[in-house]
């Protein structure tokens, strides 16, 4: 009766974030703690539902505002588990990723869709936030023992600030830190050139990584 | 220039003929982007013109370019959040970039209450735009068509409140959402008032926060307000229409939905992204369905191939396009969207040249 339930409250979680309804996640966040249900199980589902909008996004089935009020959701739900969800171990072992928007550019909606993503997909992310230099991409860089920098660049005077910003990491990591780039000024192209991954979206930047893993990347 | 076929048309006589369908002399060449920005004056900054209000730089950037490419029409702008900036948005600057927003000025439904409709003679870095029409419709106005928007009802009203929380009012509180996009449909019809006081004959619209929306969202929060603001253009006399589609996930979906705005007021020119040349004459020919004065242009990647190809790589590439697109006319030969600052001069130099000197086979 107990594993039927959560069975139905699980697939009720989801269905509250993928259609944004924060009430309804919170209610249903608080059932499934009453039960006894972990919080790193309940971290799966809400991310399930965000990672569901994801690819809706990715194939054109939903847009911006559609995401925004799932992301909306997930991050009330995730309020009230974070406590709990901190003394809980991750599965696996999480990638490091820092991520930011280039030097020049202070356009933040594709860093933060790759960035809830990323985080709902298990891993660790530092968010430097926008207008990055190369200088400190590749410092924190060092300091998070990043596998992976995540640069996003819209405009395309940002493409010089990228590609210094591969060069200085490189310099500082050598071959321990790997790239993905997106944002419209970036291409498949400009990443096969700097020999690193290209996303198109959110949901193509997990993808990749995830691929990155299977093949013994990290 | 002995290898340029001979021109038998006026830029005025050139663009008629193209919204019409009917045969041109050589492809009729759009405006080149962002005048304002290196291109035309170097060791100037993008702040520098763009904060001028006397228009002098802005003026002077236009010129250089106007009389160095010799295009088929001139639009008058600087950057996409100059109207946001006017009513209350802070916006930052980047050497040699376009500035973007960083803090919005509409924060609560009773900011609506607080910030006034921009007056383009004086609220912010309008005024760099209607002196600097002012002395461009003055030097150049009885040889080219000469135009000025602004982003549009639905962009601006993004710009003042931002893209993610407008998102959230549509989905959450959309009264709200349309009380911000009325509001930046009467800014927008105020600043293109000055615009045309000031001499302006075409008005703009278009920019990319629109193509975040579904095709449904699309409808309701663009869609009217955009019919609202070309209406009222035409009331004003302005004689022709440039709707921009910028690049954004739903951009190939609601480009039908522009049908949707009045396209048979005036001659009307759908230019910006579409996926390939292939879709844009295929849209060029669903646009005719609408009205008889509609051409398309665009498709040609400004930051990317316009900005980082080489010259020969550049001419390919637009006979490629005009040998797909230029057949039947209703072309104008335009970038997909503004071109960065940093662009070489010989690149725009390829993309125009070889369009004027194009023939179809």
């Amino acid at each position: 009766m107990g594993a039927t339930e959560e069975t139905r409250l699980a697939e009720v979680l989801k269905q509250s974030v993928i259609k944004g309804d924060v009430k309804a996640t919170e209610q249903t966040v608080n059932k499934l703690l009453e039960m006894g249900t972990g919080a790193r199980k309940i971290f799966e589902l809400l991310s399930a539902g965000v990672l569901h909008v994801g690819e809706q996004l990715s194939n054109k089935e939903a847009f911006l505002p559609e995401l925004v009020v799932t992301i909306d959701a997930f991050k009330k739900g995730l309020a009230l588990i974070e406590p709990k969800l901190k003394s809980e171990p991750k599965k696996g072992k999480p990638l490091r990723i820092v991520i930011g928007t280039v030097e020049g550019d202070i356009h933040n909606i594709g860093k933060n869709l790759v960035k809830t993503m990323l985080e709902v997909s298990g891993h660790d992310v530092f968010d430097l936030g926008v207008d990055i230099p190369p200088d400190l991409f590749a410092a924190k860089a060092q300091e998070h023992d990043a596998d992976i920098v995540g640069m996003s660049a819209l405009v395309s005077p940002g493409l010089m600030s990228l590609r210094k910003t591969v060069e200085r990491v490189r310099q500082v990591r050598g071959d321990r830190t790997h790239f993905i780039i997106g944002g419209y000024a970036t291409s498949p192209a400009l990443a096969e050139e700097l020999k690193i991954m290209y996303a198109k979206d959110a949901i193509d930047a997990v993808n990749k990584i995830h691929d990155f893993i299977n093949k013994g990347g990290a | 220039m002995s290898d340029f076929p001979k021109e038998e048309m006026s830029t005025f006589d050139r663009v008629s003929a193209t919204f019409r369908g009917e045969p041109t002399d050589r492809v009729c060449i759009g405006w080149l982007g962002r005048k304002e920005t290196g291109l035309g004056l170097p060791q100037v900054t993008v702040a520098d013109v763009v904060r001028d209000k006397s228009g002098v730089l802005l003026h002077k950037g236009i010129k250089a370019i106007t009389e160095k490419f010799k295009p088929d029409m001139i639009s008058v702008t600087t950057y996409t959040t100059v109207e946001a900036v006017a009513i209350g948005t802070k916006d930052k600057y980047f050497k040699d970039q376009l500035p973007a927003p960083v803090d919005y000025v509409i924060k609560s439904p009773e900011d609506l209450d607080r910030v006034h409709i921009p007056d383009p003679r004086v609220d912010g870095d309008l005024p760099c735009i209607y002196n600097a029409l002012r002395k461009v419709v003055r030097d150049f106005g009885n040889h080219y068509p000469i135009g000025a928007g602004t982003v549009g009802p639905f962009s601006v009203g993004a710009r003042i409140r931002g893209l993610w929380d407008i998102s959230f009012d549509i989905m959450r509180r959309p009264w709200f959402a349309h009380d911000v996009v009325k509001f930046a449909t009467e800014a927008c019809i105020n600043i293109i008032e000055g615009w045309q006081s000031a001499g302006a004959t075409g008005f703009a619209s278009g920019a990319g926060s629109e193509t975040v929306l579904s095709p449904e969202h699309f409808r309701q929060f663009c869609v009217p307000y955009e019919r609202q603001y070309l209406q009222a253009a035409k009331k004003m006399g302005f004689l022709s229409y440039a709707r921009h589609i910028c690049s954004g996930p739903s951009a190939d979906l609601v480009v039908d939905e522009m049908a949707k705005f009045g396209l048979d007021e005036m001659p009307t020119l759908v230019w910006g992204y579409y996926k390939d040349a292939e879709t844009m004459a295929q849209k060029k020919k669903f646009f005719a369905e609408f009205s008889p004065r509609v051409a398309v242009g665009g498709t040609f990647r400004a930051s990317d191939q316009l900005a980082f190809w080489s010259p020969s790589e550049i001419e390919a590439e637009v006979k490629r396009l005009l040998d797909v697109c230029y057949p039947g006319g209703k072309y104008v030969h335009v970038a997909d969207c503004c071109i960065p600052p940093a662009t070489p001069l010989e690149n725009i130099e390829a993309f125009v040249i070889s369009a004027k000197k194009y023939r179809p086979k």
